[in-house]
């Protein structure tokens, strides 16, 4: 795998904690009082 | 413990070291000993990590953190997966290329010797204080909850986990890692399915939630910042990230799991399957949690979980009250339960409910104070629901997975304190140029040695308590500085051996003033750490040219 693909797979993981981030908050928004 | 559990634990700890023990039956010489002669896949190696990191502490109190405190520990690994993106582009590269059997021995190759021996120890100093607990810790638990005597308990999980390192060496961990890692696997996700499947009919899955929610246990993202409150979404992510990138990119009880890759690309699969898979599963344990909370709502818990604890509680002066104070808000927390699933919407229903939580709550806190404090509760809750309301079988599950934890834990870290100790400083200080046959010999001997030393620690360890948990924590005081001296070591080409070594120096005493005279969370400390090695050494360096790469 070159370099450059793996710096895109980097960037996937990097997006996909933030859309985790995004989907707890949600939860707790929806749920937690 | 019924025979049926009895059978699903010993199968499982016997199929799991005979798996090992066949898939490491070709160890021949230190290479194969130390790095699995550098040809695992990167499925063996990330439940490896995962494996090694999840001990049986972790396993046993995570699940009761929800019930008392709720979700929002989960945050603490926001910063994981950032942590391993780093690594993988920076550190394995770095360690797979120069081809080292330790983090330390890059030290060596980019500074100095002496600068490899001083982190060489901090990393021996740091990882000797924690195997003993890794130990201890689990065994006590398991005392309390089924009256084994913890001597026993330690000395068998010692002595089987010593046995098979010493025979199959860093193969024979990561292929029990493996295993174990499915067994916890398979445990935690029955503990899930029980959980719900378990709750009254009326309520289910969503009810569930509506009331776990209402009692302030799905705060699963908290936004408020605090630096004394180490469980943020800020201090996750950022604590999280520099711990994460201490403990995976420059403990050897980790750095030893991925250097065993069959190459840079397998290994970064390892990491990056941890950083994708890590935050979820945590989630899911702690969601388990929460179910078990919402269990106890409609069946009534003991007061205290903590069962020696609450037998000692029962019988001091004012128990009489409390106890009545916690019956009277169980019942009062149930009604109000019951109407909150009906129609939550009203007003005061919730405030009704919440009023209840707390008034529990109190109680909780009352009696525990009477116990004189100084245990932690939380260790107890999920045990106590495993052994009291899980069917046979599932509870022997449940104890193989907890032996697992234990286990993958203690074997990765005598498995790593030994490499150390022959790599950076037996065959370097002290017998450098001997054969290969004799630094595998030493190589057993060393992980023998650190085993025995783990399983004494834990079995004399008893009479000192709560000293021995302080030494833990003494024992995370040393990450910022190892992680300052590799990210010197890969980011700052000017700074030379001497440097590094005075900012090491000078990272590890700012450390301990701040542990010593400030009440900031330890999770800062391998912030504050990091960045005062890096400047330092920065700073001693402005005058001296680039290294030349070697």
């Amino acid at each position: 795998v070159t370099e450059r693909r793996w710096n895109r797979i980097y960037a996937a993981v990097a997006l996909y904690l933030a859309a985790i981030i995004v989907l707890f908050a949600l939860f707790t928004r929806s749920y937690n009082r | 413990v019924r025979p049926l559990d009895w059978a699903v634990l010993v199968g499982s700890l016997v199929f799991i070291v005979l798996f090992g023990m066949w898939k490491s039956r070709r160890t021949s010489t230190t290479k194969d000993y130390l790095l699995a002669g550098r040809e695992m896949p990167w499925y063996a190696m990330a439940l490896s990590i995962m494996a090694t990191q999840a001990s049986a502490i972790t396993f046993i109190s995570t699940t009761g953190q929800a019930y008392v405190d709720g979700m929002r520990f989960v945050q603490f690994y926001f910063g994981l997966p950032l942590a391993m993106i780093l690594i993988s582009k920076v550190v394995v590269p770095a360690f797979h290329g120069s081809g080292v059997y330790t983090a330390y021995e890059y030290l060596e190759r980019r500074f100095d010797a002496k600068t490899r021996a001083l982190v060489a120890t901090i990393f021996l100093i740091q990882r000797g204080l924690a195997v003993g607990v890794a130990l201890y810790a689990p065994a006590i638990v398991l005392t309390v909850i089924f009256g084994w005597p913890d001597q026993w308990t330690t000395l068998l999980m010692g002595a089987i986990t010593v046995a098979y390192t010493v025979m199959g060496g860093v193969r024979m961990v990561t292929w029990t890692d493996f295993q174990q890692m499915l067994v916890m696997m398979a445990g935690l996700a029955t503990a899930l399915g029980m959980a719900v499947w378990m709750l009254p009919a009326d309520v289910g899955f969503g009810g569930a939630l509506t009331l776990a929610g209402a009692a302030g246990r799905l705060n699963a993202v908290v936004t408020s910042f605090d630096w004394n409150d180490r469980y943020n979404v800020w201090n996750g992510l950022l604590g999280g990230m520099f711990l994460a990138l201490a403990y995976f990119g420059c403990d050897q009880s980790q750095v030893q799991r991925y250097l065993t890759g069959r190459s840079i690309d397998q290994s970064r699969l390892s990491l990056l399957f941890n950083a994708v898979a890590k935050i979820p599963m945590q989630f899911l344990i702690l969601l388990t949690g929460a179910m078990v909370f919402v269990f106890y709502m409609f069946e009534k818990p003991p007061i205290l979980f903590q069962p020696r604890e609450l037998e000692r509680v029962s019988q001091a002066q004012g128990f009489g009250e409390v106890a009545a104070r916690y019956d009277r808000a169980f019942e009062a927390r149930r009604e109000a339960a019951r109407r909150v699933l009906q129609r939550g919407g009203e007003a005061g229903v919730e405030a009704d409910f919440q009023k209840a939580q707390r008034e529990l709550d109190g109680a909780r806190k009352d009696a525990s104070a009477l116990a004189g404090g100084g245990f932690s509760d939380t260790n107890y809750v999920f045990l106590t629901f495993v052994t009291t309301q899980l069917p046979a079988g599932v509870v022997g599950l449940i104890m193989a997975a907890i032996f697992a934890a234990a286990m993958s834990t203690i074997s990765a870290e005598i498995n790593s304190l030994a490499t150390v100790s022959v790599i950076d400083i037996y065959q370097r200080f002290a017998r450098p140029g001997a054969s290969d046959a004799h630094y595998l010999a030493a190589s057993r001997w060393l992980t023998l040695l650190w085993g025995a030393y783990a399983v004494a620690t834990a079995r004399f360890g008893r009479g000192l308590g709560s000293l021995i948990e302080a030494v833990n924590q003494l024992g995370s005081l040393f990450y910022g500085s190892l992680l300052g001296v590799f990210v010197v070591a890969f980011f700052l080409p000017r700074v030379r051996g001497g440097a590094a070594f005075a900012a090491t120096l000078a990272g590890q005493a700012a450390i301990f003033a701040v542990a010593k005279f400030t009440n900031v969370s330890f999770l800062w400390f391998n912030v504050l750490g990091c960045l005062v090695v890096v400047a330092t050494a920065w700073l001693l360096s402005l005058r001296s040219p680039p290294t030349p790469t070697r």
